[in-house]
């Protein structure tokens, strides 16, 4: 494992509970322009670090017409991946628990398997970002609030700026990336739920949750690497 | 790659889409209904393409 994904996974990690522990306690006082600055923040880490990767040098290998067309596919099992009862009717009961386990679950594991899965397939650089810049696009069709793209783009880049770093398409990085990715997107999500929703949670329950995001992820990440290991060896 | 596998997945990514679709908007029938149906047809189409991949001729380097 490279020690620059440990290292942007480690900044991805801290920088986000930081910023949970912050909207928790004092989001009321900041307001709308405390979410722009969080979106600014986190955006100026990873476009850094990617501008930074890219200075150090990456492998030239560019996304072909096959790399796209398989991440159209990803993306619609992302989509389908967003609406969890479609897999078991009935399972959105689990959201009405007071302990949080229906977003790991129902969102975070499959959403592991699904994108290790992509990005076995296709370790390229830019795949990581597309695949999920393009699933942000796709879900304001389904869910309309531009306010969200916000989040999009933090994910987006966030994966990209870890998955340029490390070992593309190993094991071992693709579930730390499920961790990091897990934990990153879930404080997201939480932190835009207050901004568009007003649907705060003391940190009793999102602290657990997150790190249960997390968890979750990255053992998706480790079946969907088995997943796409074995439509490789089929597919090419 | 062959033409082949493209129209696999061509033809998943529809698929997945039009259950989602229906999924939502449920065309006046409850969402459920057609999510679950779809299910089953995308578990279908699913091992549907791997058959098809699998039994593909080894032969040509595309």
């Amino acid at each position: 494992m490279k020690i620059n994904s440990i290292i942007i996974a480690a900044i991805a990690i801290i920088a986000s509970l930081i910023f949970l522990v912050f909207f928790t306690a004092s989001w009321e006082m900041v307001g709308w322009l405390g979410l722009w600055v969080y979106v600014g923040i986190m955006i100026a880490i990873f476009g850094a670090w990617i501008a930074l990767m890219t200075k150090v040098g990456i492998e030239k290998n560019n996304l072909k017409t096959i790399d796209f067309a398989l991440i159209a596919m990803f993306v619609a099992l992302l989509i389908v991946v967003d609406f969890g009862s479609m897999f078991v009717p009935g399972l959105t009961a689990l959201w009405l628990l007071e302990i949080p386990i229906a977003g790991p679950l129902m969102f975070y594991f499959p959403l592991g398997i699904v994108v290790a899965a992509a990005l076995k397939l296709s370790p390229k650089p830019g795949a990581a970002f597309t695949l999920l810049f393009v699933y942000g696009l796709i879900s304001q069709v389904f869910f309309f609030n531009p306010v969200w793209l916000g989040r999009s783009i933090i994910g987006a880049l966030g994966i990209e700026a870890y998955y340029i770093s490390s070992k593309r398409g190993k094991l071992l990085s693709l579930v730390l990336m499920g961790l990091m990715f897990g934990i990153m997107y879930s404080v997201a999500g939480l932190i835009f739920q207050i901004y568009s929703w007003g649907f705060w949670q003391p940190l009793l329950i999102t602290l657990p949750e997150v790190i249960l995001d997390g968890i979750m992820m990255a053992v998706g990440c480790f079946l969907g690497f088995a997943l796409g290991d074995r439509a490789k060896s089929v597919m090419y | 790659m062959t033409k082949k596998t493209y129209a696999i997945i061509a033809i998943l990514t529809i698929l997945l889409y039009a259950s989602v679709i229906l999924y939502v908007y449920g065309f006046g029938v409850p969402g459920e209904v057609f999510g679950y149906l779809f299910y089953v047809i995308i578990i279908v189409g699913v091992i549907a393409a791997v058959w098809l991949l699998l039994r593909r001729p080894k032969t040509g380097t595309d």
